[in-house]
């Protein structure tokens, strides 16, 4: 009789305390973010054509070119390690990126006062390859919010968080700061001349 | 072009809630806004059933009435999720969304494809295939197009996917080439059909002769239900474009 109590107190216990669960979201998050990084750094690599093209027909526009070259230097040194994410670590990694877009979104506004530019087949390609990547950047963004999400359920809502207390004292993992994003992009909003 | 550098500010928004409703997945051809005619439904889904038929991907075209007040990536993504299309091992589902109330479309492709369709020939089949045709209102006919255009680039073998490759990175290079693809549209097209004719001769017959035919009447193909998503996903990649 007791054998059974402990074996159905154990089949509890495995299959709703957390135990497995806790792990496997940790991991979802960390891949989740390493999916974002991966994503940041295939923009990264773009840029130097990027900017290479758009020098080709506007070489005087200095002070906007050497801004998204001096936000791509600074971005790809702030790195994060998916593994070790704290809060301070992933808003810095963060806000260095949101620089980098606000430069290239600056550059990609100039590019409208240069029909050939426009017109170049090379510029096209660099600028769907952009968008795509930016693309797959709010999409890896919106899965790591989703995953965290999960995660921080597991760890703060009974009765997972008992065994998280107990086994794995993992803390909240840090939320993407939506709201900076949206900041950054109102302050970015472009300058459109006439 | 000035939407394009919207994208770039519209991307840097995050949608943390997923909110749009996509209709229960019923055939390789949804047309909720009745853009195309029946003749073409029917054409196109025959090609799309066969592709599937021979282990192929899944390509889905769908012509939603409203984007209900969405991005174009963001809806194409959430019916992505929800449909997922493709097989899940081996991701390749594509989605052809087509917004005429908002005159937008995009190519949202799998996971597994984005090696045959990069983000540059998704973008390029947008705007320089699908997107005269529909300027013109020619909708039947740039949906085909654009169909047989994803099908080229999809059953190219690796030597003919480097020459293709090649050629995109020799346009990248000519920074002070003049645009020619107006020009060379026209060719572009016929080259595609060329390659097409080569793979796979009775479809691009078919098709040539669709497009000397259209309008007249037909019935929708014999084939049955069979179609529903196989837990693909997709992570973004692709492209959009208006007309």
């Amino acid at each position: 009789m007791t054998k059974l109590i402990f074996l159905v107190v154990a089949g509890l216990f495995l299959s709703s305390c957390g135990m497995q669960s806790i792990p496997q979201s940790k991991n979802d998050v960390e891949a989740s973010l390493a999916e974002i990084t991966n994503q940041y750094k295939r923009r990264a690599d773009l840029i130097p054509n990027l900017v290479s093209v758009v020098k080709g027909y506007a070489s005087h526009e200095k002070s906007t070119l050497e801004g998204v070259i001096e936000a791509r230097a600074k971005a790809s040194q702030i790195t994060i390690d998916p593994t070790k994410i704290s809060p301070e670590k992933l808003a810095q990694f963060q806000a260095a990126q949101g620089q980098l877009s606000q430069a290239l979104g600056r550059l990609m506004v100039l590019s409208e006062n240069y029909p050939n530019l426009k017109a170049d087949t090379g510029f096209r390609d660099l600028q769907a390859q952009i968008e795509g990547t930016e693309n797959r950047v709010t999409v890896a963004r919106n899965r790591y919010i989703d995953s965290v999400k999960g995660f921080n359920n597991l760890v703060t809502v009974p009765p997972t968080s008992w065994t998280n207390s107990v086994l794995y004292k993992h803390d909240k993992m840090p939320q993407w700061d939506v709201a900076a994003a949206e900041k950054e992009k109102n302050e970015a909003a472009p300058e459109v001349k006439f | 072009m000035r939407t394009n550098v919207l994208f770039l500010f519209v991307f840097s928004l995050s949608l943390s809630t997923w909110a749009f409703k996509a209709p229960a997945l019923t055939g390789p051809v949804m047309d909720e806004a009745g853009l195309l005619s029946q003749a073409a439904v029917a054409e196109i889904e025959q090609t799309l059933y066969a592709i599937k038929q021979k282990n192929g991907p899944q390509i889905q075209v769908f012509v939603t009435s409203s984007l209900q007040d969405e991005a174009i990536e963001s809806v194409a993504i959430q019916i992505f999720d929800q449909w997922k299309l493709g097989d899940a091992k081996k991701d390749d589902g594509l989605l052809f969304l087509i917004a005429p109330a908002e005159k937008k479309l995009r190519i949202e492709v799998g996971q597994g494809l984005e090696g045959d369709i990069p983000d540059v020939i998704a973008k390029r089949i947008i705007s320089d295939i699908v997107s005269p045709f529909f300027k013109r209102g020619e909708y039947d006919f740039g949906v085909v197009q654009g169909v047989a255009a994803l099908q080229t680039y999809l059953n190219a073998s690796p030597e003919q996917k480097a020459q293709l490759q090649e050629r995109v990175n020799d346009s990248g290079s000519n920074l002070n080439k003049e645009n020619k693809t107006k020009k060379y549209g026209f060719f572009f097209i016929l080259g595609i059909w060329l390659l097409l004719f080569l793979f796979n001769p009775s479809m691009a017959l078919s098709l040539l002769f669709f497009a000397f035919s259209r309008g007249g009447g037909g019935g929708r193909g014999g084939f049955g239900g069979g179609w529903s998503g196989g837990g693909g996903s997709s992570s973004g990649g692709g492209a959009s474009g208006s007309w």
